[in-house]
């Protein structure tokens, strides 16, 4: 009786494995075959980063008041600095204004009747991938803010408008970003001074060094330590103008017809807080 | 009872998952933190016997894998046959402090590189493979062992199950 109900149990948990292995196993398939529906991913991270959100924000809420104390003391001399600053900057947007201003007549006479300028959605950074295989930000802003799949997200460091990934999924109120350092995320870039383009794409781990392929070799001379690179706007996805990073390398095998240079983004993502998610809705000038 | 523990050891997974996710995440320095979930999941199944650890494991991969670029049903696979393994050693190991959780944890860090890998061969895409024997992967077992004896120690004032249960 007792043998009997031992084998039972045994059935019935090898049945519950198998049908777990099934579903896993279904849900890994419909998602190589891109099938949108059902998007049970997309339904788990809307519920699952709403309590995610709440650990982050109170987290911060700490973080925050017991620095404090500190920050008062910054604010005071960042004040005086800021003060200065700002009377720098009156003069230069006087000089800003009338550069518009002769813009738009250049502009007028060369019959170039309109610019595009892409829409800047601020969102928080509130978590990173749970795991080691995959490389993931969540920022706290979804669908529910105009965000979508495949939009470029930057974030402003040290000066720079620099790139930070693309949009991969999105939730309600939250979304993942692939970002530039991963192996999957790769993008149409070119050097800002030689012009000289080519693909650059992650390694894999962010302290590691992203690298730029299919460079000219003919630029192998004139590629100079610390050169910037920025987005060419060869693809639909980034625009142009966007700075990744500075070159850090050049490595030129006597086989290949193209450069390998490695890059150092020119963002920090050890420390990245806050990033910008730039919407393709396009405003006519 | 038993389903109440099982659901209360889940949800304390799903809750680290996020904290993985999020408070870690803002801890300065870039480190790279031991998996917990696997470390409790090992020890949860080997109480607890297979059914227990392949539905802790399967709710918590599920977790895992809403809040990661991997694919849906990746670290849930994963977590379950973990789950379903180490849930088959109920009553056939008799832990002690420090060596047999370490040893246990290796081999499920282990078993989880070797599962990922043959999951990306069979369901994914080769631009979605991840790559599996990296510096970070090296660190994280470092980690899960360094951290397994501490964990299963803290892991057995919570009473998840009796001597009875595990077989003892």
């Amino acid at each position: 009786m007792k043998n009997n109900r031992g084998k039972s149990r045994i059935k019935k948990e090898t049945l519950l494995f198998i049908l777990l292995l099934l579903i896993n196993s279904i849900l890994m398939i419909s998602d190589r075959r891109g099938k949108e529906t059902p998007r049970l991913s997309e339904i788990g991270f809307s519920l699952i980063s709403v309590f995610q959100q709440g650990f982050s924000y109170i987290s911060d809420f700490i973080n925050e008041t017991g620095n404090s104390i500190n920050e008062l003391k910054k604010i005071k001399t960042e004040y005086r600095a800021l003060l200065k600053k700002v009377s720098e900057y009156e003069s230069l947007e006087k000089d800003y204004l009338d550069l518009k201003r002769e813009n738009a007549e250049m502009r007028r006479q060369l019959s170039l009747s309109s610019t595009t300028r892409m829409e800047k959605i601020p969102a928080q950074v509130t978590g990173s991938d749970p795991g080691i295989f995959y490389n993931t930000i969540i920022i706290d802003k979804g669908s529910k803010h105009g965000i979508k799949k495949d939009m470029a997200v930057v974030a402003f460091y040290e000066g720079f408008q620099g790139l930070v990934g693309r949009v991969f999924e999105t939730g309600a109120y939250s979304s993942k970003v692939i970002p530039l350092y991963d192996k999957k995320f790769s993008a149409a870039a070119r050097l800002q001074n030689l012009r000289y383009e080519g693909i650059i794409s992650g390694n894999g781990d962010s302290k590691s060094l992203c690298l730029m392929n299919y460079v000219n070799k003919n630029a192998r001379d004139k590629i100079v330590y610390g050169d910037l690179i920025i987005t060419s706007g060869m693809s639909s996805i980034y625009p142009s103008g966007i700075y990744i990073g500075k070159v850090r390398s050049v490595v030129a095998k006597e086989y290949e017809s193209s450069l390998e240079l490695e890059i150092e983004p020119v963002v920090d993502f050890s420390r990245l807080e806050y990033v910008f998610v730039l919407s393709k809705e396009m405003e006519k000038e | 009872m038993r389903q109440s523990k099982l659901l209360s050891m889940t949800l304390i997974m799903v809750l680290i998952v996020i904290l993985q996710s999020t408070l870690f995440n803002k801890l300065p320095g870039n480190f790279i933190f031991p998996d917990f979930t696997l470390v409790i999941i090992v020890f949860f199944s080997n109480g607890r016997g297979r059914m227990d650890g392949q539905i802790s494991g399967f709710f918590t991969g599920m977790a895992e894998d809403f809040l990661s670029l991997s694919p849906p049903g990746f670290n849930s696979l994963i977590k379950t046959l973990i789950g379903y393994i180490y849930g088959s050693l109920k009553g056939k190991i008799f832990i002690d402090p420090i060596f047999f959780p370490v040893i246990m944890v290796m081999t499920a860090t282990l078993l989880k590189a070797f599962s990922a890998l043959l999951i990306s061969a069979l369901f994914l895409k080769p631009e979605a493979a991840p790559a599996v024997f990296t510096a970070r992967f090296a660190i994280e077992m470092a980690e899960n062992c360094i951290a397994a004896p501490f964990v299963f120690a803290l892991m057995k004032t919570f009473k998840f199950y009796s001597a009875e249960e595990r077989g003892f």
